[in-house]
């Protein structure tokens, strides 16, 4: 190509600025709805530092396969993102954090919820005491996206999906079954996220001495849930439930695989077990038996 | 065949001069802005696992 095709390819480019460089991620569902589901958990995001490492562990454990998208997603290498899939469905994504140029071990999950109007929806977030860490912004075909802090200082992400959400379905085994905020202020959090996402709530006295189990809802159904912080003097924190048929089994192998149990599998009152580990990175997730006898 | 030599200095100058400006975007990255790990705080790492005594949720239906 002739050096002055090259340049006027560059000032063309150059003229739109660097709005130019976009990230394009593909959809969060194969399966277009073209309906969305506010205040749905549509979405987790896993950052690591320890992309190898966090493969093999969740792999190993749940039967998880990492894969490159598609698409070229814009920034970093091709493997800066892998997309998860779970019996053939996407579930999630990876992030190497490495990537962010973070010197800072960021390594987490990342909630995220369905909003209709993600505008809107971030613009409520600093009247309800949060504060917005990434403005909304267009992640190609899988629509807009932004990342928020609520007011007692959990971080989760909102998205308001381009081609709609995956429909309600009946949890896989070894796939996402619930998400629930731990935080010191149960109700400074909900009064966030009725002001911010709209939810209602209702109280449930099956738990322990710690207090109700609350449940957010939106539209009548049950999206998830909040919890007084069991971690006490811990930040608070949006924690992500997978669905296992056997807790102590998983637990067995996870420091095998670089991992640590944080919470032994342990009786639930109200019926099944849960379990708290932690992967490679650092990032943590419950499992949790399903349905509860 | 001097001014052709010219020319094509002069572009592939301004050539580089643009790929330097290009480079120079920041790409957007959604998780860029993040500064903690949920998960860096003392308490999870705290020695030795946390036993039983904690109660965590979990659905409940």
């Amino acid at each position: 190509m002739p050096i002055r095709t090259i340049s006027t390819l560059l000032v063309a480019l150059l003229a739109v600025g660097c709005t130019a460089i976009t990230v394009n991620l593909p959809p969060i569902t194969e399966t277009p709805t073209d309906e969305r589901l506010s205040g749905k958990v549509v979405w987790h995001d896993l950052l690591t530092n320890t992309p190898e490492a966090s493969r093999r562990f969740y792999g190993e454990l749940f039967g998880w396969e990492f894969e490159q998208p598609r698409v070229f997603i814009g920034v970093g290498s091709g493997d800066s993102y892998m997309l998860i899939r779970h019996n053939g469905k996407l579930i999630g994504g990876m992030v190497d954090s490495n990537a962010l140029g973070r010197k800072e071990n960021i390594s987490q999950w990342i909630t995220t919820i369905s909003v209709p109007d993600i505008d809107a929806a971030v613009e409520r977030v600093s009247g309800a005491g949060g504060k917005v860490i990434n403005a909304p912004e267009s992640i190609g075909a899988r629509g807009r996206m932004a990342v928020v802090e609520d007011s007692t200082g959990a971080l989760f992400a909102v998205i308001q999906t381009k081609g709609g959400d995956p429909a309600d379905a009946e949890p896989m085994q070894n796939g996402w079954l619930w998400d629930e905020l731990w935080t010191g202020d149960v109700d400074g959090a909900t009064g966030f996220y009725q002001s911010v996402l709209g939810f209602q709530h209702t109280d449930h006295a099956i738990e322990n001495k710690d207090g109700n189990y609350r449940v957010l809802k939106y539209a009548d159904k049950p999206r998830a849930g909040i919890l007084k912080n069991p971690f006490e003097g811990e930040r608070p924190v949006w924690v992500n439930y997978i669905r296992v048929e056997d807790p102590s089994a998983v637990t067995a192998k996870v420091e095998g695989l670089g991992g640590r149990v944080l919470i032994e599998a342990q009786a639930r009152p109200i019926g099944g077990e849960v379990a708290f580990i932690a992967g490679p990175s650092g990032a943590g997730v419950a499992l949790q038996t399903w349905p509860l006898d | 065949m001097r001014n052709s030599k010219i020319r094509r200095a002069a572009g592939l100058s301004a050539l580089l001069a643009l790929c330097s400006l290009l480079a120079s975007c920041e790409p957007p990255a959604v998780y860029g802005s993040i500064g903690y790990s949920s998960y860096s705080g003392g308490g999870y790492y705290g020695g030795g696992g946390m036993g039983t005594s904690i109660r965590v949720g979990g659905r409940i239906y």
